[in-house]
C-alpha cells in the first residue's frame, strides 16, 4: 500500500501495454492462413498428386501427370481458350456498354437523381445469380419474348439459348454494372474544373471525353475490367444455364473432373491453371492502375 | 425570331462589354443582379469583392462556362451570349490551375492548340516559345504534380496565353500561393499583361492585389457593382461605406448637413463638431444625415494637426504595432473613437491626449443613398 502511494499514479502517466506490436496482426494473419493460404496450398499440392481407389484418395508420391495431360489434350486446350475468349469478350462488350452508362450517371444526370439511378443500376443484381440466369433462359428461349420480338420484325427465331452468345450476354449484364460502378467512382472524382478548362481551351464534348475523361478514368476501367475478367473466366453457372453443357468451358471441365471422373487432382490442375491465368492478367493491370493513381493524387 | 442585330460598334477599343447581365439559380437565388460593364482593350480590370458577391459568376459568364439568365455579353462588338466556351475568344486561368494531371507540361500548354487543329510542328514551336516566355522550358516533359505552386500557376497562364485570346480571365490565380510568391507573381502578371497587350479581367477578394495590379477596379457586393474606378479613386474617393471599409481600414461616421459653400460641404458630427469636406456632389438637403469616411492614415497628429481644417482631441485608448506603422484607437470626449494610423516613429503613450487633424480633401462624403452611377 505504502509503496503504491509513493510511486506516481499510473493514471496520471498512461503507458501503453507495450508488449509485441505484432500481436495486432494476429487476427488478419489467422484469417488469411485459414481461408486463403491453406485452401490454395491444398489445391496446388493436390494438383501434383495421383488418384487412388475411388479417386478421392491420393496415391503416395508426387507427379506432373495432370499437367502433362492438360497440355497434351486438345479438348482441355479448347475449354481453356473458350473460357479465355468468353472472359475477354465479356470485358470488351461490358466496357463498351459501361462507358456511356457511367458517363451519363456522372456528367449528364442531374445530381438530385444520381443516387436513385445508381440504385437502379445495382438493384437487379441483388437477386441471386442463379435466378437471374434462369430469367435470361426464359427471355432467350426459342419461344421466349426476345425471339417473339425478332419474329415480329422478320428476323428469326434464332438459336440464342445454349450458345456462347447467351453466355456472353449473361456475363455482360453483370460485367457492365461492375465496370460502370468503377468508372462512375473515378469519373465522379474528376474535378469539374478540368472539364471547364478543356471546354475553355476549345474542346467540344467528345474531345473532352477522349482527352480528359477517358485517360483519367483508366484506373477505374482497370479495376472493373479485372473483376469482370476474373468473374467471367471462372464462372460455372452462366455457361451451364445459358451456354448449355456441350461446348464446355474450363469451369465445366473442372466440375466434370470431380462429378464424373472423381479425379480431384485433375480438377485441382484446372484450378491451378485458372489461378495462374488470373494472376498473369491481374499483376500488370494492378501495377499500371496503381502507378496512375499515384500520379493523380 | 432573332432580335434585331445590335448596332455594329465602331469603337474597337472595347474588349468585353456586358449589358444588363444577370444570373439566377433556381427560384429567387440571385448570384448576379443585372450589371453592365465595359472592359477596354489592353486594360487590367479587377473584379473585387467578398466571397459570394458574384465576381466569379460574372467572370464565368464572360468565359461561357455559365449561362446568363438575362442580358448580353459582347466581345469586340460580337454578341457571344449563346456561344459555348470553345467558340469564344477568351481563356480562363483557374484558382486551382486545373492542369491536366495525365499530360506533360508541354502537352498541357499545347492542349488548346491541338483542339483548334493547329498542326504538330507549329504546335511544338508555339509551345516552346510559350515555355521560354514563362521561363519553364526545363520542365516541359514533367507532369503537373512534379511542379511547385508558382510554376503550375505560370503553366496555367501559358496554356491560356498560347491561344492568343483577346481577353484573359483570371479567377483568383494567386489565391493558393504564399505571400512572398504572390507579390512576385503580381509584378510578373502585370508585366505579362503589358507584353500581351490584351485585356485581363482579374477576380480577387484581396484588396492589395486589386490595388497593385489594376488599371481599374470594380468593387462588387451581393451581385451588384458598388463602384468602378482607378485604384486611387476607389481608395481615396470611395462612394459607399462598404467600398471604404472593404478597400482598407476606414472611419465611417454619420453627420448632419449644415450647408454647402461651393464644393465645400459643412457637416455637423455629433462627436467631433463642425467639419468640412470637399465633395463634388451632394444630393442631400440641409439637415439630412449623411455618411462620411476618413482614412486612418489621413489623420495627422500633434503639431501637424494644428494647421488642419478639421480638428478634434482625444485620448489614446489602444495601440497596435504594424511594423512600419502604428495604429491607435483614439477615444473622443463622447466615448466614440477614431482609428488613426501613424508612422511607427510616432509614439504615444496610452491615455495620452493627442491633437488630431485632417484637411478638406481627406474626408470623403459617401453617396450611400445615391444610386451608384458609372463614372
Amino acid at each position: 500500500m505504502r509503496a503504491a502511494l509513493t510511486t506516481p499514479s499510473p493514471s496520471t502517466q498512461p503507458t501503453q501495454p507495450m508488449g509485441n506490436p505484432w500481436w495486432g496482426l494476429l487476427p488478419t494473419c489467422g484469417y488469411l492462413l485459414l481461408f486463403f493460404a491453406l485452401p490454395v496450398g491444398y489445391l496446388l499440392s493436390a494438383s501434383f498428386r495421383a488418384t487412388q481407389g475411388t479417386g478421392l484418395d491420393f496415391a503416395p508420391g508426387w507427379t506432373l501427370e495432370h499437367y502433362r495431360e492438360f497440355f497434351s489434350s486438345a479438348s482441355n486446350g479448347i475449354s481453356y481458350l473458350r473460357s479465355l475468349g468468353i472472359a475477354l469478350a465479356t470485358v470488351a462488350t461490358s466496357t463498351l456498354l459501361a462507358y456511356p452508362l457511367a458517363y451519363a450517371l456522372a456528367f449528364v444526370v442531374p445530381k438530385s437523381q444520381q443516387k436513385f439511378l445508381l440504385f437502379c443500376t445495382v438493384a437487379p443484381f441483388w437477386t441471386s445469380f442463379v435466378i437471374r440466369s434462369f430469367a435470361w433462359q426464359l427471355l432467350l428461349a426459342k419461344r421466349g419474348p426476345l425471339n417473339g420480338l425478332l419474329g415480329k420484325i422478320g428476323i428469326g427465331p434464332i438459336e440464342i439459348l445454349y450458345t456462347h452468345a447467351a453466355t456472353l450476354l449473361g456475363l455482360t449484364a453483370f460485367g457492365t454494372m461492375l465496370i460502370a460502378l468503377n468508372l462512375f467512382a473515378v469519373m465522379e472524382s474528376i474535378p469539374p474544373n478540368y472539364l471547364d478548362a478543356a471546354a475553355d481551351l476549345g474542346a467540344r464534348r467528345w474531345q473532352s471525353f477522349w482527352t480528359v475523361i477517358f485517360p483519367l478514368s483508366l484506373p477505374g476501367l482497370g479495376i472493373g475490367a479485372l473483376l469482370t475478367f476474373i468473374l467471367a473466366f471462372g464462372d460455372y453457372i452462366v455457361p451451364t444455364l445459358l451456354g448449355g453443357g456441350l461446348r464446355t468451358v474450363l469451369a465445366q471441365a473442372m466440375h466434370g473432373a470431380i462429378s464424373t471422373s472423381f479425379n480431384v487432382p485433375r480438377a485441382a490442375t484446372y484450378a491451378a491453371m485458372m489461378l495462374a491465368t488470373i494472376l498473369t492478367v491481374s499483376v500488370p493491370v494492378l501495377v499500371l492502375t496503381r502507378s496512375r493513381q499515384e500520379v493523380h493524387s | 425570331m432573332e432580335p434585331a442585330a445590335a448596332p455594329t460598334r465602331v469603337s474597337s477599343n472595347i474588349s468585353v462589354e456586358l449589358f444588363e447581365v444577370s444570373k439566377r439559380y433556381g427560384a429567387g437565388q440571385v448570384a448576379v443582379q443585372p450589371l453592365s460593364l465595359q472592359v477596354k482593350q489592353g486594360e487590367f480590370l479587377t473584379l473585387l469583392g467578398p466571397s459570394g458577391c458574384g465576381k466569379t459568376t460574372t467572370l464565368r459568364a464572360i468565359a461561357g462556362l455559365e449561362t446568363v439568365s438575362s442580358g448580353r455579353v459582347e466581345i469586340f462588338g460580337t454578341d457571344v451570349t449563346d456561344r459555348p466556351p470553345y467558340a469564344r475568344d477568351t481563356s480562363i486561368v483557374f484558382q486551382d490551375y486545373a492542369l491536366f494531371p495525365h499530360l506533360t507540361i508541354a502537352d498541357n500548354i499545347g492542349f488548346g492548340l491541338k483542339m483548334r487543329g493547329v498542326g504538330k510542328g507549329d504546335r511544338r514551336r508555339r509551345v516552346m516559345e510559350m515555355l521560354e516566355f514563362v521561363q519553364l522550358a526545363h520542365v516541359a516533359r514533367r507532369k503537373p504534380h512534379q511542379l511547385s505552386g508558382g510554376q503550375r500557376q505560370r503553366v496555367a497562364l501559358a496554356r491560356s496565353l498560347v491561344l492568343r485570346p483577346s481577353v484573359l480571365l483570371l479567377d483568383e490565380p494567386l489565391g493558393a500561393l504564399d505571400a512572398v510568391l504572390r507579390q512576385q507573381l503580381q509584378v510578373e502578371l502585370k508585366r505579362i499583361q503589358r507584353l500581351a497587350g490584351i485585356a485581363f479581367i482579374y477576380v480577387t477578394h484581396d484588396r492589395e492585389e486589386a490595388l497593385t495590379m489594376s488599371d481599374r477596379v470594380v468593387v462588387m457586393r451581393d451581385g451588384r457593382i458598388e463602384q468602378i474606378g482607378t485604384p486611387e479613386e476607389i481608395y481615396n474617393r470611395p462612394r459607399t461605406a462598404f467600398v471604404a471599409g472593404f478597400i482598407g481600414q476606414c472611419n465611417v461616421r454619420r453627420a448632419e448637413v449644415l450647408g454647402r459653400n461651393g464644393s465645400i460641404v459643412n457637416l455637423w458630427d455629433a462627436e467631433i463638431g463642425k467639419i468640412q469636406v470637399r465633395s463634388p456632389f451632394l444630393s442631400s438637403a440641409i439637415a439630412d444625415t449623411v455618411s462620411w469616411a476618413l482614412r486612418p492614415e489621413s489623420i495627422r497628429t500633434g503639431a501637424a494637426a494644428l494647421d488642419c481644417t478639421n480638428q478634434v482631441r482625444g485620448a489614446i485608448a489602444e495601440k497596435i504595432y504594424l511594423g512600419s506603422m502604428l495604429r491607435y484607437r483614439v477615444e473622443l470626449a463622447s466615448g466614440h473613437s477614431l482609428t488613426v494610423q501613424t508612422p511607427a516613429t510616432c509614439q504615444f503613450a496610452l491615455q495620452h491626449t493627442v491633437q488630431l487633424g485632417w484637411d478638406l480633401d481627406d474626408g470623403v462624403l459617401l453617396a450611400e443613398d445615391v444610386k451608384c452611377a458609372q463614372p
